[in-house]
């Protein structure tokens, strides 16, 4: 067995492990009434032997008619318990897999940012509910249907063995031939089915971002262009699959070839032997009989490798998603900062992974005084909001530090925070707001429980959105829409600034959070912000002058460099600074 | 609708689909038959062989022939068995991709702010749920109609081994099958209540496509707020709440299953009982045992295969509904309408309408434009009786409070919402379907929260247009993107990410605003286009546009803004309030007479 397999087998016995642990009763239910089947399954035949050779010496009546009530019992019984391991199986699938779904949800969510701009939100679609469920018949069914069937088959040839030796081993030889040749077809379709399953991916990965984006496509005429590009999709995704059907087929008639080794066997030996007098007609009969069950088993064990095939492609894709590491890692932890937090920047410089040439963020030096707002500048695409991600350890530096603390406390690398601590600490709102399929509430809170209805329903007056709340019908049960369709883009902004509210962070960022707001509206909430930056630290990334007229200090970017940085008060009465000429050239307005 | 008339959509669907990949089903269906017809063979050959064995005056074959024929049955039922899986898959890829090539393209016909489906409650669907539609739906669909092939094919079989087992024995064969239709029966009986638990397995499937599609949608949001943990718990009672659905659907089915099943072993015993007394009177040979044996499997399976397609296609009926859902107002079987779906030839060339002077716009008015829509239950929301006028060359300016209908305004001129009233006129010509008529190169929009597809930024900006015949850098630098855009490592080949998410902001807003230029529409239609710019860049975006005011190639423009360079310099400024015209004139007239405007201009008190 070469290091590939072991290493998969290796996986797929973990990934049961794990899985199947929390339900060992149900699990040990199913094995033993599996057991059970099988025991049957080896016994009923014997009374057809019985009833044969009876029939043929002409045994009295009533023994016949025992012989078959006796059959048709046990066949029922048999059928009772084939749908309590069904049963048991279905639920033991869906508790396992759930819970690997829910496990493969949380541990994507905590992997960076920069694995989510690789994966598109469809193809995720896939891989946690396409590949999951394609693993349900792997958990409930494959070893306690595969051991069984094996069992089976097994105790089959041994009766087999016991009759004749030259029937056993004449028969075993044919289902091991079958065997090998089964598996070597199945080494080579698994990859052929993997591929079948990404093309698949990509086709609803496809379909799901196009489905959000029928707004563009209407407006750009585009759509005689994006048609043509599903049939494009659609025609790989058949090509892929008739790859892997051309080795399927093989798969497909393996058994009935196998089989017919078996008979021939069969029919050539137990003829001879018969002639001999070595066996009775009605064993001669039931050797057909088992080679008949054997089917069973066999056809059993194909649809399981197929299942398994599928699995495996499954499986490997799941393995591969859990196998990716965020490059963010926790530090051991920060002690509580309570108040305004003080954010130092040590000469830190940023680029993309897969960009390492633009430096993104280059030598920024600076600190951020507590309990002060930032107005942070610059021309768009200079790294303001990369910055602010920096700070939220969305990104780690390249190089430098970034370092955080209380407003009179030490200084800690920021590298040593745990991001969920970290981040329950600093508050963003920006422009993109994501509404969830789900209540008011849970949009708010973000479906934290901890928080009363009382303080909800007082942040949503709040931030002005009170007219809007109480025309819904369900108060706060409300469920939005997918995509927030219900809300206007300036109430999905004023949501936003809620969820905000709702917490008590020592650091907030408002990235262009008032962009979408008309003056009027945002003069409305304007003393909430005032509120909410009081005794806390902020950055602010806006164009609008009254938005930064707020801010204590400013620093404008340019190329991902500081080109300037100090207080507004002191920038605005010196005539040659970057910040004066700024805001000499937006006219009356508002510019930077 | 009546029983009688779902019935005949069903079938109607089937029909539809077996017509559309007519030579893949007849190869499918006759290579079935052959395969499944070597069942009836091996019982015969059987029979035969016990016959001769035990002496028997019936018809019996030495084992000579006896293994030939069997070597050449399996022969010919293998190449069969590759034969119909081959065409089964061909059959299935079609259909699947003619079902989502139609709802597709219906979708993209649709208003495009509002394409997908609502739903029982009133709302609409979520691109998750419709995706679970295009995949599941269709594969079920399938399904059902390709199970047809297998039961024709294994029926034909079936009733061939009957008639054999009749002109043998008529009693022991009524004997043994008259039970097993009972069995068929009951489970025809189950029928309903399949078709509940399944629509209620599916529902449950959609909700946790629909959360899966959230979570990766919003997964900044969610890590920024350390919600990571809470949103799987929630997720967790979700599945959980599947599981159960789940559950009662299969337990239903297994039962079924579990009955069609143990009628082979009931078949046997049957056979047991019944031939006891003619064995023993020597009337039933051990021959004709095997025979009945060995043909119990095929008749089960028979209906047991007939049970199943009874219950598919019972079961297609949910699927179908939801399918002609997606239509959204065509007559029903659209789902299933010939259309070339190009899998296995080639792709269809792209052609591309140029523009011309057809196109050419003198003046756009708009009367009476009225859309409303319910915000839950008893209030609405919405615009009414807007009118105004927009002449060639000019640039209107759109204004007003968050939320007051400046975005459904544009919204529905372009047809991107279904008008509800009111007319708009082009050239003084009634516009009977705005979102088929004002596109390119007629009129092109910019949104307020663009999208960007996961592409090269050279593709996001054509989306098809061919490029040699469209102006890419002219268009790139009047969106001011062209320093962006060489300051990229691949240029325009450079792929932005799902949602642009590679790009930043102000990036993705001007890369919608390029993929508009370049399309030379004769009216532009911005939505609040600056909310990512800072002012250096927007107003030198500005300035590109006014560039060429004046000419007679200059475009039309409408805009959403509250930039004070832009109202200063429209030619018109329309001011909503509460969904309806306020006033309309240039900034100095409103700022003489409109309080609301001078609320706008100077910030509210």
């Amino acid at each position: 067995m070469n290091k590939k397999t072991s290493n998969s087998l290796k996986q797929y016995w973990q990934l049961l492990v794990d899985y199947l642990a929390p339900h060992k009763g149900q699990v040990t239910i199913l094995s033993i009434a599996s057991i059970f089947n099988i025991i049957l399954k080896l016994v009923n035949p014997q009374i057809v032997r019985y009833f044969l050779d009876s029939a043929e010496q002409a045994a009295p009546l009533e023994k016949l008619t025992t012989a078959a009530g006796l059959f048709i019992g046990f066949a029922l019984l048999n059928q009772g318990i084939q749908v309590l391991v069904i049963y048991l199986g279905e639920n033991i699938a869906w508790l396992a897999t759930n819970a690997l779904r829910a496990d493969l949800a949380l541990h994507c969510l905590k992997l960076d940012m920069s694995f989510h701009k690789r994966y598109k939100p469809g193809e995720l679609i896939e891989r946690l509910d396409g590949d999951v469920t394609q693993l349900a018949n792997f958990f409930s069914q494959l070893v306690i249907q595969l051991g069984s069937n094996l069992l089976l088959i097994l105790g089959i040839l041994a009766l087999l063995w016991a009759q004749d030796w030259r029937i056993g081993l004449s028969i075993t030889l044919a289902m091991l031939i079958g065997l090998l040749i089964l598996d070597w077809l199945t080494k080579r379709t698994i990859p052929r089915f993997q591929a079948v399953r990404e093309v698949e991916a990509t086709l609803f990965g496809f379909l799901e971002e196009w489905l959000n984006g029928t707004e563009e496509i209407q407006t750009s005429g585009a759509k005689p262009y994006i048609m043509r590009r599903l049939f494009d999709v659609m025609r790989s995704r058949w090509k892929k699959t008739l790859h892997a059907m051309r080795l399927h087929v093989l798969v497909a008639i393996m058994p009935m070839n196998v089989f017919m080794l078996a008979y021939i066997a069969a029919h050539v030996l137990g003829s001879t032997l018969f002639r001999s007098s070595e066996i009775t007609i009605g064993a001669l009969y039931v050797i057909f009989y088992y080679i008949d069950v054997l089917k069973g088993p066999v056809w059993e064990i194909r649809r399981q490798i197929e299942d398994l095939q599928r699995a495996t492609a499954s499986i490997n894709r799941i393995t591969e998603l859990l196998a990716e590491q965020p490059s963010i890692l926790d530090g051991p932890g920060l002690p509580d900062l309570p108040g305004p937090l003080r954010v130092n920047f040590d000469r830190v410089t940023f680029q993309y992974e897969d960009d390492p040439d633009t430096n993104i963020l280059h030598d920024i030096h600076f600190t951020l005084q507590p309990g002060k707002t930032l107005g942070l500048l610059g021309r768009t695409g200079s790294g303001k909001t990369t910055l602010t991600k920096l700070i939220l350890r969305l990104h780690d530096p390249a190089n430098g530090e970034i370092q955080i603390g209380t407003s009179t406390g030490a200084l800690y690398d920021l590298r040593q925070a745990n991001q969920a601590e970290l981040r329950k600490q600093i508050a963003m709102v920006t422009q993109d707001v994501q509404i969830f399929q789900v209540s008011v509430r849970q949009n708010l809170t973000l479906f934290d429980e901890s928080i009363s209805d009382e303080r909800i329903l007082q942040v949503i007056e709040q931030i002005g959105l009170g007219d809007w709340f109480h025309a819904l019908p369900d108060g706060l049960d409300t469920s939005l829409e997918a995509g927030g369709s219900g809300l206007s883009a300036g109430e999905s902004q004023l949501l936003a600034f809620g969820r905000v509210f709702l917490h008590n962070p020592g650091l907030v960022i408002l990235d262009e959070a008032s962009s979408r707001l008309d003056p009027a509206t945002e003069s409305r909430i304007d003393k909430a912000i005032v509120e909410l930056l009081e005794n806390r630290t902020g950055i602010i990334i806006a164009h609008r002058l009254s938005t930064v007229q707020r801010a204590d200090e400013i620093m404008i970017l340019q190329d991902g460099q500081i080109a300037e940085h100090g207080s507004r008060s002191d920038l605005v009465a010196n005539p040659d600074s970057l910040f004066s000429n700024l805001l000499q050239t937006g006219l009356e307005e508002t510019l930077v | 609708m009546s029983a009688s008339k779902k019935e005949l959509k069903t079938l109607y669907y089937y029909w539809q689909l077996i017509l559309f990949s007519l030579k893949y089903f007849l190869i499918d269906i006759s290579t079935a038959t052959i395969f499944w017809l070597s069942f009836t063979v091996v019982g015969l050959i059987l029979r035969a062989f016990f016959n001769y064995l035990t002496g028997s005056d019936e018809f019996g074959l030495p084992v000579g022939p006896i293994v030939g024929l069997h070597i050449g049955y399996v022969v010919v039922a293998s190449l069969a068995l590759i034969g119909a899986i081959l065409a089964n898959t061909a059959f299935r890829q079609q259909s699947t991709a003619l079902m989502i090539r139609n709802m597709f393209s219906r979708i993209l016909d649709l208003p495009g702010s509002r394409p997908l489906p609502i739903k029982e409650d009133g709302k609409a669907m979520s691109s998750g749920e419709v995706v679970s539609t295009f995949r599941d739906d269709t594969t079920e669909m399938v399904w059902a109609v390709t199970a047809l092939e297998d039961t024709i094919g294994l029926g034909i079989a079936a009733i061939i081994s009957l008639v054999i087992m009749l002109r043998i024995n008529v009693l022991i064969t009524i004997g043994t099958v008259a039970p097993l239709l009972l069995i068929f029966v009951i489970v025809e009986l189950l029928g309903p209540l399949i078709k509940k638990y399944r629509k209620a397995s599916r529902k449950a499937t959609s909700q946790v496509t629909g959360l899966i599609a959230d979570m990766f949608n919003g997964t900044q949001t969610i890590k920024v707020s350390s919600a990571e943990n809470r949103i799987v718990d929630h997720f967790r009672r979700i599945n959980e709440g599947r599981r159960k659905a789940m559950l009662r659907d299969k337990v239903l089915t297994t039962l079924v299953t579990a009955l069609s099943h143990g009628t082979v072993q009931i078949g046997l015993g049957l056979i047991l009982l019944l031939a006891a007394k003619s064995m023993y009177a020597g009337e039933f040979t051990i021959g004709d045992f095997a025979l009945f044996a060995a043909y119990i499997w095929p008749l089960t399976e028979a209906m047991h295969m007939a049970s199943r397609l009874i219950t598919l296609y019972k079961q297609t009926s949910v699927s179908i509904q939801r399918m002609e859902q997606m239509m959204q107002g065509l007559p029903p079987g659209e789902p299933v309408a010939p259309n070339p779906v190009y899998i296995f030839g080639d792709l269809p060339k792209l052609s591309h309408v140029p523009k011309t002077n057809e196109h050419r716009l003198e003046e756009l008015s708009v009367r009476n434009l009225s859309f409303e829509y319910a915000i839950e239950n008893n209030t609405t929301a919405g615009i009414y009786d807007i009118s105004f006028d927009l002449p060639r060359g000019s640039f209107t300016v759109i204004t007003g409070r968050i939320g007051v209908g400046k975005t459904t305004l544009l919204k529905v001129l372009l047809g991107l919402l279904p008008t509800q009233s009111g007319k708009i006129l082009w050239n003084g010509e009634l516009v009977k379907e705005p979102h088929a008529f004002l596109v390119p190169p007629r009129c092109a929009y910019t949104a307020q929260v663009p999208r960007l597809f996961s592409e090269t930024v050279q593709d996001n900006i054509l989306l098809g247009l061919p490029h040699e015949k469209f102006d890419l850098h002219t268009a790139i630098r009047t969106a001011v993107l062209d320093k962006d855009i060489s300051d990229m490592e691949a240029d325009l080949k450079t792929m932005v990410g799902p949602r642009g998410i590679r790009l930043s902001g102000g990036q993705i807003q001007r890369t919608a605003a390029a993929r508009m230029f370049v399309r030379q529409a004769e009216l532009l239609v911005f939505d609040d286009l600056s909310s990512a710019l800072d002012v250096k860049t927007e107003q030198q975006l500005w300035q590109e546009v006014f560039s060429k005011r004046g000419e007679d190639i200059a475009p039309t423009c409408l805009v959403v803004s509250h930039r004070r360079t832009v109202l200063h310099q429209a030619d018109k400024i329309i001011v909503l309030k509460d969904g309806r015209i306020s006033d309309q004139g240039t900034i100095e007239e409103l700022l003489s007479r409109s309080q609301e405007m001078q609320n706008l201009y100077y910030g509210e008190e």
